[in-house]
């Protein structure tokens, strides 16, 4: 899976760097869907997800003059959207809204493999929530996000070879809790 | 020549989906896959795992338009908090006899965002830096000569400073005094004091850190109460008919000006007063309970929902809704964040069992109805 429109977003750097706003704006809409996905599947909580990916782009807005130009700009968007998970995570128990009626009607409408799916990404969500944070990350950026693995290790700040064995983890620990879903 | 790994694991199989591998990786892939079934097994697996979890689009983004208004929003007060909270900026204005309103909401907001959006932050940030240090040299020199032309003609600048809600704002005062404004406040001083006394009024809630001077007296009036201070630190709240005053450093009177009593506060007192009931005695105070809005906190301490809700409208835009008077009632104690309304309501929420709906700027809160009929 490549990362959308890498092209596209690399031709916005110089303008972002500006705080073209019209730059900015554009940026937002690319990288919205897949900050928010990978938000969504580190907490676990979608509004709680919804409230971070607008902090996300606040912080990257307000800190772009502190950004390095060669810096890409889409993996310190990804550090912040990290950083900002981490400390909600540590910040407060894991809560649920009461009741997902949307969720649930949905699951209604769907036909049979869309609703296999729906449970094997609960049982998904539930296998990532187990994992430890920089396990979980690694993975996500990954699979969710599209990273490559030097990719990854820049913007967790580790080693090539902590990137390696964290997947590795993570892939072994979602085979074995997901196996039903793998018959 | 790259190395092939000893054995096939996860980390190649993913190389592998992925594509990311060179043609002699990719020989030596097959040849493994074919050795036996427990490989293939193995690899068909992985491989569906991962194409399950990558191709899941659920749940669909938010609304980029909306999220986008809130972000620039966002911003916006922000950059504009940092600017207008620096300290010369009272100097930018005119002298002149008219009592000058500085308010921080309508026309003057949408003034700042058009210089900003428009790309010409940087031309204005300029400019604003060059007034700015032009007028400091100007009052640092001839600061003295003004006031006392000042005292002979009686001119008195009266600025009043007014947050929006959720807004908070720290000002310097002419004395060097500083004063943290909380949300839906307002502070009305002199663009310069006198050189008897140092009066500034306040409604809602402020943390004051003044500074020292025994000649002149700093004294914050709030309602019906006048706090008198030589150079300290302490917080006023009025909401709501009743002022509440917490001392942090140094000493202060509090007194009502029709009433005789004065009360004297030092480090860690708490006093209220309430409009109908008077002065209550003096308490210790929790101080990280009365301090908690300046870390951006809300903290509760057996606080009624009704109270907890009318604090959530300061910061929000918001309207609360209550289906029954019971649930006014029910108490919460607590520190909660104040950046995520969605967190402090789910908390809430949880806490007494009870529905909190939140939808575009209202809240309902309602007994959780009985499912089962």
């Amino acid at each position: 899976m490549m990362p959308v429109n890498q092209k596209k977003i690399s031709e916005l750097y110089p303008l972002i760097k500006e705080k073209d706003e019209q730059a900015l704006k554009e940026f937002f809409y690319l990288m919205q869907p897949e900050i928010f996905r990978f938000l969504f599947r580190y907490t676990g909580d979608r509004a709680l997800a919804e409230d971070l990916v607008q902090e996300t782009f606040i912080k990257f807005w307000l800190s772009i003059d502190n950004l390095d130009v060669d810096k890409l700009c889409k993996s310190y968007l990804y550090k912040i959207a990290r950083n900002l998970a981490i400390n909600h995570i540590n910040r407060k128990p894991p809560f649920k809204f009461i009741g997902d009626e949307e969720n649930f009607l949905s699951l209604l409408n769907n036909p049979q493999n869309e609703i296999d799916l729906t449970f094997f990404m609960d049982d998904f969500q539930k296998a990532i929530n187990t994992l430890p944070e920089r396990c979980k990350a690694t993975f996500l950026l990954s699979r969710i996000s599209g990273f490559d693995y030097s990719e990854i290790s820049e913007i967790m700040n580790v080693s090539l070879q902590t990137v390696k064995n964290q997947m590795n983890k993570a892939l072994a620990v979602l085979r074995k809790r997901l196996k039903n879903h793998l018959d | 020549m790259k190395k092939f790994p000893k054995h096939v694991d996860y980390q190649f199989i993913v190389r592998v989906l992925n594509d990311d591998v060179s043609p002699e990786e990719k020989e030596f892939f097959e040849d493994w896959l074919s050795e036996s079934d427990k490989n293939r097994e193995d690899f068909s697996a992985i491989a569906l795992l991962w194409d399950k979890i990558g191709s899941s689009e659920y749940p669909p983004a938010p609304n980029p338009e909306i999220q986008w208004e809130k972000i620039s929003n966002a911003v916006y007060a922000r950059q504009q908090n940092d600017i207008i909270s620096r300290p010369k900026i009272e100097n930018r204005k005119v002298i002149n006899n008219e009592p000058i309103i500085y308010q921080l909401d309508g026309y003057q907001t949408d003034y700042l965002k058009i210089i900003f959006s428009s790309g010409m932050f940087r031309a204005a940030a300029i400019l604003l830096i060059m007034v700015t240090v032009g007028l400091w040299t100007y009052s640092s020199e001839f600061q003295q000569a003004r006031i006392i032309s000042q005292a002979q003609r009686h001119v008195s600048n009266i600025i009043e400073v007014k947050t929006r809600k959720g807004e908070k704002v720290s000002l310097t005062l002419s004395d060097g005094s500083k004063v943290h404004l909380n949300t839906l406040s307002k502070l009305t001083y002199p663009e310069f004091f006198d050189d008897s006394e140092r009066n500034v009024e306040l409604e809602g809630e402020a943390y004051f850190s003044v500074t020292p001077d025994k000649q002149r007296p700093f004294s914050v009036k709030s309602g019906s109460t006048v706090t008198v201070v030589r150079g300290t630190e302490f917080n006023i709240k009025n909401r709501d008919e009743s002022i509440s005053v917490v001392v942090v450093k140094g000493v202060v009177d509090t007194y009502n000006p029709k009433l005789e009593e004065v009360y004297q506060l030092k480090k860690g007192d708490l006093i209220s007063y309430n409009e109908q009931k008077g002065f209550s005695p003096l308490q210790k105070a929790n101080l990280q309970h009365y301090l908690a809005w300046r870390k951006d906190k809300f903290s509760f301490m057996r606080t009624p929902l009704k109270e907890v809700m009318e604090e959530i409208e300061r910061y929000y835009n918001v309207n609360v809704t209550f289906t029954a008077d019971s649930l006014k009632d029910k108490t919460i104690t607590g520190v909660f964040n104040s950046d995520s309304i969605n967190n402090i309501l789910s908390i809430i929420s949880l806490t007494l069992d009870i529905k909190i709906k939140y939808n575009k700027g209202n809240i309902i809160v309602d007994k959780i109805q009985n499912r089962n009929f």
